[in-house]
């Protein structure tokens, strides 16, 4: 066992714009040809930003054609392939907040409350969110999720034994209120600290990656470079942050029976219903 | 101003212990860039390792002054404990069990010294949700109403421990004390916990009820050399030194995602990566190429393989010369070996001489060919293999397994051809009547061709690793009797059950007859630990029936932290602790270490780990003194006992285990077997064996003298097969996969898992959907004469026709109509291997109205 001191904002849920590295710029890669949907990195942002139950900032979509592979609860959406047996193929696409770079929620949040830091992470002010929801409507990805009534968590918020306020994850993330707005904030907590995102450190595929996009060195920079990265939608100028590596189309190792080939680029397809070249 | 000391919201990276980011992955994927075609640059050919480490996010950039907050904090003290995750998956993942004032708060990835080894996964990561359950058990409670109905009222662990003590000692006087009856399953990989529960039952001298899952496959293997135990292999993580994997009844993706990102690199390395199932399994998502089988028919596709390996001379001569039986000259009156005259040496045909010489004398030994040697008739055991596959060609496999001869023909030579040939089969195999046959024709492909026990060239099912179980220090006490579930069920019903007894009571090297005998064997009660029995057997529904009957079983004891089937059952009810609540520690099965568990939060109410629910009962029966130490003591012993057999040695062992919470093991018992001698009788590989193993009893065979045949070979699954009759009424093979949400039931109900994963589904293809009205999100019923049960219906692609797939772990009040999924298994029993064949069974479903 070992003990840590711990130290973090005295009011987590205010402003916080201060960065301590300024100059990065962050950035997510993430492998869709490694990753086999298994939702840890869901779960694990789920434990750590203590999110409610129903609520997500993390989701795994499979991809489909059609963009009812959205739905994380449908019964038919989930691990669905394409195709008709034995011609199938299967892929997965683990989203997030892209942190986009000109970050249309931003633009029309009426009160600020919603805010690009310096290096590049999009940040929620629960103080000032008034719940009006204009910046999930802005958002092309469909990452932000609303607090509809009053989070619920399992564990409960109170202590079991003494009623104390508890939960779960990092001190940081304390319950929110009803009627805000939330999403990933790439664990900005644990990034101006030196630590990876919760989500990257947990990947069991090792799918992940994180690090700063304007260090020509880092992880990240070296895959967008040479890994054949795509962006989602970037006809539509937001330039995100989070970039995907497809999924690789296997031979069929000399079979007679060929097996259809994975998608080149499903990105594009899931979000908008046809193929944007 | 300088930034504060520690601005950690979390652990600052620099506090780790061990932290070995990326060395290792970089250094080996470097090398492997030659494999590298085309645009397709992957993470790995950077020299990037991704996910799973706890490397910082910058290296040069240095951070500016938070002094604009530094006035603006709170300090929080938070523990983190060295634990580990220890259930059916093998895993064993390490991880950190964050504590803030005295409650788990969140649990995270702990690194291992190799951080390629590092794990953990949505389960591992949720047990916050599971330690807090507001279904915990809380109190020990007894029974009030009818056994099964649900209610009990609370007692205290001295009355509960006093009516087990008191229900022991009349049962004993009553029945011998064999009557009384353990069953510890696999919910908890904790040696300390398994050390309680086998230390009281061999005191007490009960029956110890074992598991009959994942046996059959490994017995068949077993025979034929794979390992000490069916956990032979090399270190999981050689799969990424292969060329070529097979993954053939193997979901790891699912299963055990911990594992695939070794597959992952060998990809990246440009390895081929073939899967075998008859689902479109996420793993087959990923194949080179995927061979979709028809369900139970592996014996035959592996037949018509060694078939292609034969024929075409595809195998390793001078390996099999030398390093299996296939040489070894076997008599056609008894199937025995032929040896010289005093019996030590084995006979082979040498050639240059014309003459039966013994193995080690001659120079160019037969293969083939028909022998008289002093009259009696012999061949070569390479003859009778090549005479039983050569009714195996592809195109007659083919009306069996449904694949093409082309993709046999292929798969055989490109398992030559490539230099690391890696077959990694799982439980999918397992499950069938058949699964041992499967094991026979797998291990002998590898035998033939040598790829055994050579780095990137493994038969294995992952890990040969630690094995702790095997080693907890004994108190001296006498072997616990045990009988497997399948032959426990007669004992509870009639008294008597079926076993298969020795030729010679004085001389257990003659083996086994090879005809059961019914022995008595009263089981009066049973008491259950990290089992959910009720749940997860094959014939639940005979099982329950027999635990219902209060005339057949006087108690039935249940430790338990939370409230499954089996629990429902119980007339005792203990409440035990969660694993992150008591001192262990867990043996990796898939990795080198063991870990320590720590014991980090205080049980929730009376909760009591097993050490201290089985000590009190231990101490009401005068065996108080093997529960002496303390549970950190035990599992201090333990480590020191594992570490004296299976290394590393030296004083500071316990030192370093407690600093860094793992060891790493330096003798796994069957890693990279460059010897090339195996531990079968004859040091030889045997696809050819003297004898046929069994199950049970444990350490067992049946001479071939006796007429039983040692060879791969073709056996129909007992009921999911075509040529049964049955199929006419219930055309649907049933088989129950393990999923992603949970391992067997254990997190039956975290809210997390369930969010996605609601509740029970069936897959269904859609052609078998159609047919019967069925409809994506109908509730459907599945029956048979066994039974029937509720699931959802997902009209799936994956899913073959004539197959249906509910994956497990539900119990019985998450189901619509208070069923399981076991209810419809089969009710036959397998002498040889006692193994549940779960996906053997026929079912039909039909949508239900309403």
């Amino acid at each position: 066992m070992e003990t840590t001191d711990l130290t973090y904002p005295a009011n987590p849920y205010g402003r916080h714009e201060e960065t301590p590295y300024p100059k990065a710029r962050w950035g997510m890669v993430i492998d869709q040809d490694r990753c086999i949907g298994c939702w840890s990195c869901s779960v694990a942002c789920k434990s750590n930003n203590n999110e409610p139950l129903g609520l997500w900032w993390n989701r795994i979509l499979t991809v489909h054609e059609d963009p009812t592979g959205m739905d994380v609860t449908a019964t038919g959406g989930i691990d669905e392939p394409v195709g008709e047996y034995p011609n199938l193929s299967l892929a997965y696409m683990p989203v997030n907040c892209f942190h986009c770079d000109n970050p249309p929620c931003t633009e029309v949040c009426p009160t600020a409350a919603t805010y690009k830091r310096e290096d590049g992470i999009v940040m929620m002010d629960w103080e000032r969110c008034i719940g009006c929801r204009y910046c999930m409507i802005a958002c092309p990805y469909n990452m932000r999720v609303f607090n509809w009534s009053v989070p619920e968590q399992v564990p409960a918020n109170e202590s079991i034994d003494t009623g104390d306020v508890y939960h779960v994850g990092s001190p940081a993330k304390p319950p929110r209120p009803k009627g805000v707005v939330e999403k990933c904030d790439f664990c900005y907590q644990r990034v101006d600290n030196g630590m990876q995102p919760f989500c990257i450190e947990v990947c069991p595929a090792r799918a992940r990656f994180f690090g700063d996009l304007n260090d020509p060195e880092s992880e990240v920079s070296l895959l967008v470079r040479h890994a054949a990265v795509s962006q989602v939608r970037p006809d539509l100028g937001t330039d995100p942050k989070v970039y995907y590596i497809p999924p690789k189309t296997r031979g069929n190792g000399g079979s007679q029976t060929p097996i259809a080939p994975l998608f080149v680029n499903p990105t594009r397809r899931y979000l908008s219903g046809t193929v944007v070249d | 101003m300088t930034a504060p000391e520690t601005s950690s919201f979390d652990r600052a990276p620099g506090s780790q212990t061990t932290f070995l980011g990326k060395s290792i992955s970089r250094r080996v994927f470097l090398e492997g860039t030659a494999a590298v075609g085309g645009g397709a640059v992957v993470a790995s050919h950077l020299g990037l390792a991704g996910g799973l480490s706890k490397k910082p996010v910058v290296k040069a950039l240095t951070a500016a002054s938070t002094s604009s907050t530094a006035g603006n904090v709170v300090r929080v003290k938070e523990q983190v404990f060295n634990d580990v995750c220890s259930n059916n998956c093998w895993q064993a993942c390490f991880v950190e069990a964050h504590v803030r004032d005295g409650r788990l708060t969140k649990t995270a990835m702990h690194p291992l010294p190799e951080a390629r080894y590092n794990r953990i996964c949505l389960r591992g990561l949720s047990h916050a949700q599971w330690v807090y359950s507001p279904a915990r058990l809380k109190f020990p409670m007894k029974r009030v109403g009818p056994r099964g109905s649900g209610k009990w009222k609370r007692i205290s662990w001295d009355e509960a421990t006093t009516t087990i003590a008191d229900s022991m000692r009349s049962i004993r006087d009553r029945y011998g004390s064999k009557a009384f009856a353990f069953m510890s399953g696999s919910g908890n990989y904790g040696s300390v916990a398994g050390y309680a529960a086998s230390t009281l039952g061999s005191a007490f001298g009960g029956t110890s009820i074992g598991l009959a899952v994942d046996e059959a496959f490994t017995l068949g293997g077993f025979q034929v050399g794979l390992g000490t135990s069916w956990l032979g292999g090399n270190e999981s993580l050689d799969m990424s030194n292969a060329d070529l994997l097979i993954m053939w009844g193997n979901n790891l993706t699912e299963a055990q995602v911990q594992e695939w990102h070794f597959v992952a690199d060998a990809l990246d390395r440009g390895a081929s990566l073939v899967v075998v199932d008859p689902n479109f399994s996420i793993t087959a998502s990923k194949a080179t190429k995927w061979i979709p089988l028809r369900p139970g028919s592996d014996p035959a596709f592996g037949l018509s393989l060694i078939n292609v390996l034969m024929t075409e001379k595809l195998y390793d001569e001078a390996f099999v010369i030398s390093h299996t039986t296939l040489p070894f000259l076997v008599r056609e009156d008894d199937g025995m070996f032929l040896r010289t005259g005093a019996g030590t040496n084995i006979m082979v045909w040498d050639r240059t001489s014309g003459s039966a010489l013994p193995a080690a004398q001659a120079t160019v030994p037969a293969l083939t060919g028909t022998f008289n040697v002093n009259g009696v008739t012999v061949r070569p055991a390479f003859q009778l293999l090549a005479d039983r596959v050569a009714d195996w060609s592809p195109e007659r496999a083919q009306e069996y397994t449904g694949v093409s001869p082309e993709d046999v023909r292929w798969l055989a030579r490109t398992y030559v051809a490539t230099k690391k040939s890696f077959i990694f089969p799982s439980m999918g195999v397992d499950r069938w009547w058949n699964g041992d046959m499967t094991g026979r024709a797998v291990t002998t492909m590898a035998a033939l061709t040598h790829n055994f026990g050579r780095s990137g060239a493994e038969l294995g099912i992952g890990g040969g690793a630690a094995l702790l179980l095997l080693v907890q220090p004994t108190n001296a006490l006498p072997a616990v009797a045990s009988l497997p579930i399948m032959a426990a069920y007669d004992a509870i019903d009639t008294g008597k059950t079926k076993i298969l007894v020795p030729v010679d009571e004085k001389d257990p090297a003659k083996g086994l007859r090879k005809d059961p005998v019914e022995v008595p064997w009263p089981i009066k009660a049973i008491w259950f630990n990290m089992s959910n029995a009720a749940s997860n057997n094959q014939q639940t529904k005979r099982f329950r029936k027999l635990l219902k009957d209060e005339s057949k079983l006087e108690l039935i004891v249940v430790s338990e932290s939370m409230p499954t089937d089996t629990v429902r059952m119980a007339d005792i009810v203990l409440p035990v602790t969660h694993w992150f609540e008591n001192d262990d520690l867990v043996g990796g099965l898939s990795h080198p270490y063991v870990v320590r568990t720590e014991r980090a939060i205080k049980p929730p109410y009376e909760a009591k780990s097993d050490y201290h629910a089985y000590g009190m009962v231990a101490k009401k029966l005068g065996y108080g003194k093997y529960f002496a130490r303390t549970e950190r003591q035990v599992a201090d012993d333990i480590m020191v006992a594992t570490a004296a057999s299976l290394g590393p040695t030296g004083p500071d062992i316990l030192a370093t285990y407690r600093k860094n919470g793992v060891v790493r093991l330096t003798k796994p018992i069957y890693v990279g077997n460059t010897s090339d001698v195996f531990e079968t009788p004859t040091g030889r590989l045997e696809p050819y064996s003297e004898r046929v193993v069994v199950n049970y009893p444990s350490g067992g065979f049946i001479p071939v003298s006796s007429g039983v045949d040692p060879l791969p070979q073709w056996q129909p699954p007992i009921e999911a097969w075509p040529t049964n009759p049955l199929h006419k009424k219930y055309p649907l093979v049933y088989m129950q996969e393990h999923s992603r949400w949970r391992i067997h039931t254990t997190w039956f109900d975290v809210p997390w898992l369930r969010e996605v994963n609601p509740e029970p589904y069936v897959d269904i293809a859609a052609v078998d959907a159609r047919a019967r009205g069925i409809r994506q999100g109908d509730y459907v019923e599945i029956f048979n004469d066994q039974g029937k049960t509720i699931a959802v219906a997902r009209v799936s692609g994956k899913m073959r026709p004539g197959m249906l797939s509910l994956p497990k772990g539900w119990q019985r009040f998450q189901t619509r109509d208070d069923t399981g999924y076991s209810d419809l298994t089969n009710n036959w029993v397998n002498q040889l291997t006692m193994n549940g064949s779960y996906f053997d069974n026929l079912v039909e479903v039909r949508k239900v109205e309403g």
